[in-house]
Parts: C-alpha cells; sequence; structure tokens
C-alpha cells in the first residue's frame, strides 16, 4: 500500500489523531522501498527486505515499546495493512515462503477506499471538534 | 506433543463438523480473522469489555475454524500453516496494543512460531487464549483487579 493509506490506517486506529510518532511508524517499514527501487525491485513481495516482514519488525516493535506507544502502532498498523492487502513473506528470511490472499484488484480498491473514506470522515470529526 | 495436537484436532473436527461445506477457503477465514482482530482491539481501546470478548472468542473461533476446513478440504499444506500462523501472531499484536508485556509475549511468539514452523513438536504459546480468559475474569471480578497483569 502506498505511503499515505498506511499513514490514513494509522490515524484510523489511533481513532481519528495524527502525531509524529505515529506517522514515523507508520512509514519507517517502507524505507527498504529505496532500497529495492534502486534495484528495480519496488513492486510485489520481491520489494520486502528484511525490516519490512514480521521477524525484524518485531524487533523495532520491542525497541518502539520503550520509546512511544504511538510508534508502536504505527509498526503494527503498517504491517496489518501490507499483509492484509498484497503479498509478504512474514518469516522472511528465515522462511521465504510468500502470503499472498489473493484479493482481485477491485477489493484492493475497496480496501484502499473504505480506509480513505474512514479517514476523511474521522480527520473532519476532529477539525470540527477542535 | 503430536498426539495432544492430534486429540485437539479431532475435538475441534468434531465441534465443526456442521460448517463442513462452508464455501470460505481456509486462508479466507485467517484473513478474515486479522480484520475483526482489529475491532477486538478498538472495543477493549473503548472499554466495551463485553464487546470485546465475544469479537475475541469469533477470533478464536476463525482459527479454528480455518484449520478444520483445510483439513476437510485436504488442502493441508505447509503454505497454508505459514498463513495461518502468520495471521495469528498479526492478530496478536493488534489486539494486545497497548500492553507492553503482552506485545513483548507476543513477540516471544513471533520466534517460538518460527521455530514451530521448522520442527512440528514446539509449542506456540496460546497467547490470546489467556487474554480471554484475563478478560473474561477482569470482566466478573472488576478489570482493576487484574490490571497489574495488562501491564
Amino acid at each position: 500500500m502506498d505511503i499515505i493509506s498506511h499513514i490514513i490506517f494509522a490515524c484510523i486506529l489511533n481513532f481519528g489523531s495524527l502525531n509524529g510518532w505515529l506517522i514515523l511508524g507508520s512509514v519507517l517499514p517502507d524505507f527498504d522501498k529505496f532500497i529495492t527501487y534502486r534495484k528495480k525491485q519496488f513492486k510485489g513481495y520481491r520489494s520486502r527486505t528484511l525490516f519490512a516482514e514480521l521477524p525484524f519488525t518485531s524487533i523495532l516493535i520491542f525497541l518502539s515499546v520503550f520509546i512511544n506507544p504511538s510508534f508502536t502502532l504505527g509498526l503494527i498498523s503498517h504491517y496489518i495493512l501490507d499483509f492484509i492487502s498484497g503479498e509478504t513473506r512474514p518469516f522472511y528470511p528465515f522462511l521465504k515462503n510468500v502470503v499472498d490472499f489473493n484479493l482481485k484488484l477491485k477489493q484492493k480498491i475497496l480496501v484502499g477506499v473504505i480506509i480513505w473514506l474512514i479517514g476523511g470522515i474521522l480527520v473532519i470529526r476532529q477539525l470540527m471538534l477542535s | 506433543m503430536a498426539d495432544w495436537r492430534d486429540i485437539g484436532h479431532k475435538t475441534i473436527d468434531a465441534l465443526l463438523a456442521p460448517l463442513e461445506n462452508l464455501k470460505l477457503s481456509p486462508n479466507r477465514v485467517s484473513w478474515l480473522s486479522v480484520v475483526i482482530s482489529i475491532f477486538v482491539y478498538f472495543s477493549l481501546q473503548k472499554s466495551l469489555l463485553l464487546i470485546g470478548i465475544l469479537l475475541l472468542l469469533f477470533v478464536l473461533f476463525l482459527d479454528a475454524l480455518d484449520g478444520f476446513l483445510a483439513r476437510k478440504k485436504k488442502v493441508e499444506s505447509f503454505k497454508g500453516l505459514v498463513v495461518d500462523t502468520s495471521c495469528d501472531r498479526l492478530s496478536e499484536f493488534i489486539i494486545f496494543f497497548p500492553s507492553k508485556l503482552w506485545i513483548m509475549l507476543a513477540i516471544i511468539n513471533v520466534y517460538v512460531t518460527l521455530g514451530r514452523l521448522k520442527n512440528k513438536n514446539i509449542f506456540i504459546i496460546p497467547l490470546r487464549h489467556i487474554f480471554l480468559i484475563l478478560l473474561v475474569i477482569g470482566f466478573v471480578i472488576g478489570f482493576e483487579k487484574i490490571s497489574f497483569l495488562m501491564w
């Protein structure tokens, strides 16, 4: 999923509020895109490097627990969104099995639309309350 | 260990027998369990304890259902096991947030799962089941009495 969708999904899980740590946690695992972009492997499961999968993301989550809870939530939200909407290799590099729920394009678009819709409603609600 | 697993599978198969003809793939059931786990998280965050407990029960039901369907449709595979276990681990992360203790236990379970995927005799800690029991106890006697277990 794209970075904006990750931020919106993290915002949804945080009940509509955003902060720097949440945004950082929700986009940090995608820093591997810089590496895979250079290798021209930035699509599908081949774009996913060490820190984008469970074993090493777990280490990041462990460290984040001592930093800021929003950072932890951002990291968890990032992986969940990638997992339910695309291809991942959950136990890479120890196991190379790919997990893909074979969502059709329409279903993936629907997931994205729902996330943006809910996110938009929450943002408007926050603006109205503040 | 394998005998206990067989007994468990047979018990689940007997209980879920009426759902044998369900037209859902085991992987879709696993996917659904992750999605429902998000709603468990929302319920617990909003202190809707009873709803959280019921949804968590549903998640654990789905967790049993995916294996049952895989056995009945004879589509058991190592890949399916990877899907099932990774869904379970993710479900744990989102349900247990923001409890530091339980997140750390979930992290340990990721590595225990890796061990299990390489060696069938390793036992994965049933964290969500234990968490559910604690939630029920908290609901009955008052959540503040067990809050130290939710650090």
